[in-house]
This record gives C-alpha cells, structure tokens and sequence, in this order.
C-alpha cells in the first residue's frame, strides 16, 4: 500500500491507468521533482572471495573459503596478484568435496595489460583487439579448468560466469597512486591491484 | 569479441578499473552491455560517485575492491566505530556492510583467516536475508554517504577521474 501521503499525488494517475501498478510507481516517485528514484537493489551474491596475493596458499585458500560459505570467487589472469590455475585448483577441490558448482559464480579477468610486467608472468600477453588471441585464451581455459558436472545443472555449464575486461592500463592517467597500503614487497614493487 | 561468448561460454561480460567516460563509451558501443564494474573504491576517484550512480541507472552491479588498506579517513571514523561497535564486529566489516547498504553493491573480500570468513560471510547473510538489519542501518548509511561526500576531493585537491 503506497504511503497516504502520496494517495493525493496518485489522483491524476487514475484517469485511464489500473490502480494497480500505481503503487509501485508512486513508491518510486519523487512528488517535488516528479523524478524516478531507482529502487534499492541489492545484488547476490553480495560478498565475492578475492582470491589476490595468496600466492602459494591459493588453492587452500580458496576451498576453504567456498567451503565457509562464499559463493563467488574472483581471479584474473594477472600473475603479479592472482595465481588463476590454483584458484581453479581450489574451486575443483571444494566441488568434490560437495560444493554444487551450480552455487558458485566464477569470475576472471582474461585479457592481461601492458602494465603487467611479463617477466613474471607464464603466459603469454592477450591483446583485446586480437581476435586470435581472445579465442585462443578463452578456449584455454575451457581445457584447463574443467569442471566436473553437478546435478541439478540447468543447461551446459559455460566454464566461466562473468568476465572482466580491463582498460588498456590498470593504473589510469592521473589516477594517483595512494601512498600508503600497499603491504609486502611485491605490492609495492608493482603497486597495482589488491583486495 | 568477447560478447561472442555470451552466454553460452560467459554468462555475463563486466568491465574493471573503469572511469565514467569509459564506461559510457563502451556501454553504450556494446551490443552485450557489462553487467558489471568493478573498481577501487577509494577516495582519489571520489569513491566513484558518479559511476555508481550510473550503474544503478542502468542496472549495473557495482563491485568495490581496494578499499580496507586504501581509506585510513574512513577506517579512523567514528561512523565505523559506532556501526562496528553497534553490531559487535570488526571495523572492517562494518566497512563492508556500509558499502552494502549504498544498494546496487557487491564487496570483495580477501581475507586469509578462517574465522574472519565465516563472521563476515554470516554478517552479510544477515544484511541480505534481514530487513530489519537494513532498516537499522539506513541512517548509518545515509551518515556514511554524507562522510564520502565530505572526503571527496575538491577542485585542484585531487584528481577526478
């Protein structure tokens, strides 16, 4: 029932228009400024593991928190911050040890930037304007992270469930960056990204 | 390119570290639009002001990350004491559950320690599952958006991107 102060407001809305999708409108409505208010939404899940600077411990880390409770987990194919094939390793882990892969949302940045340094790195730089080379990194790690099937899957699983292109640099033009924070060697050797 | 994935080998498509001129640009170039924006959620980018209020007009999700180690004004404020100490938690998570309560939000965590996971995991399950707890916490949040209003840099104090 929309609040009575706006019963009033609503009046003229009667006039040809069902009663009821009024409500919701005039919920949304700003009686002075005649404006739509976007609702509040709360997206789910709303906590996401990030699985950056966890080095050696990655996997473990990972199914542990799969296991805890977290449904979604973040990676990038960024070895300066991220080990992408440990937290493939961890999320397999946490599915066979009974975690529904249909409960859980994959997220990965597949496209590395020219500021990640490829000395550290074990793969090979992908450009987003080379088809090539999206094809070949998209369909790598099909191959290499294969998820077992669960039940209750509705349709093909599609390997990855959201990804995450990045601008060109990862540290914008004019976008300072902070001094402070930036914990462990390797942090600050890169000062770049970290949850 | 990679809209060609979608959805059958990607869901869904997000973009990352992304100004608002960017990502009007590419929304509005895509033929899949970005689902999502994941971005420092920090003080020299103005906590994103702008790019949030474009994700909640267009239906984005908008997912902060960056922000424990990077927002020592906010951390030391009283508003996150008082939300920690109001519902027994840590500062940190009471971070979180703030930015949360903007609405249209998602919060990367990247904690090490067990107990911190399954506090903050049941903390958030609370939030979400709750109305109650959100209703309780409105007026921190509407303090917590009036504190980033005031930590916003100013012309010539910083820089916007």
């Amino acid at each position: 029932m929309a609040p009575r102060a706006n019963l009033g407001f609503m009046t003229p809305w009667r006039r040809g228009r069902s009663w009821c999708l009024l409500p919701t409108i005039v919920r949304q409505l700003d009686p002075f400024q005649l404006a739509m208010t976007p609702p509040t939404t709360y997206p789910r899940p709303l906590l996401i593991y990030g699985t950056a600077w966890k080095e050696d411990k990655t996997a473990e880390l990972t199914k542990e928190a799969l296991v805890a409770g977290f449904h979604a987990v973040d990676t990038a194919n960024y070895p300066t911050a991220y080990n992408e094939p440990l937290t493939g390793d961890g999320t397999q882990a946490a599915i066979l040890s009974g975690i529904k892969r249909e409960d859980l949302f994959v997220r990965l940045n597949p496209i590395d930037t020219p500021s990640q340094p490829s000395a550290t790195s074990d793969r090979t730089l992908i450009r987003a304007s080379d088809p090539n080379q999206i094809h070949a990194s998209v369909g790598a790690r099909q191959e290499r992270d294969p998820l077992p099937p669960g039940p209750g899957r509705r349709g093909p699983d599609p390997g990855v469930d959201r990804a995450v292109l990045r601008p060109p640099q990862s540290r914008l033009p004019g976008r300072p960056l902070p001094a402070r924070a930036v914990r462990g060697r390797r942090r600050q050797r890169q000062g770049l990204e970290g949850v | 390119m990679f809209e060609t994935y979608v959805p059958h080998r990607i869901r869904r498509l997000g973009v990352s570290n992304f100004a608002l001129p960017q990502l009007t640009q590419v929304y509005e170039a895509a033929t899949v639009k970005p689902a999502l924006v994941q971005n420092r959620f920090h003080r020299p980018t103005s906590f994103d002001a702008d790019v949030r209020a474009f994700c909640a007009d267009k239906g984005l999700t908008y997912q902060a990350f960056w922000m424990l180690a990077h927002n020592p004004e906010i951390m030391a404020s009283e508003l996150v004491s008082a939300v920690a100490a109001r519902l027994a938690v840590e500062k940190e998570l009471a971070f979180y559950l703030l930015i949360l309560g903007l609405g249209g939000t998602q919060v990367l965590c990247g904690t090490t320690n067990p107990g911190r996971m399954e506090r903050n995991l049941r903390a958030v399950a609370d939030f979400a599952s709750d109305q109650a707890v959100r209703d309780a916490l409105q007026p921190e949040v509407e303090a917590f958006r009036r504190l980033l209003q005031e930590l916003t840099p100013q012309d010539g104090e910083g820089t916007k991107m």
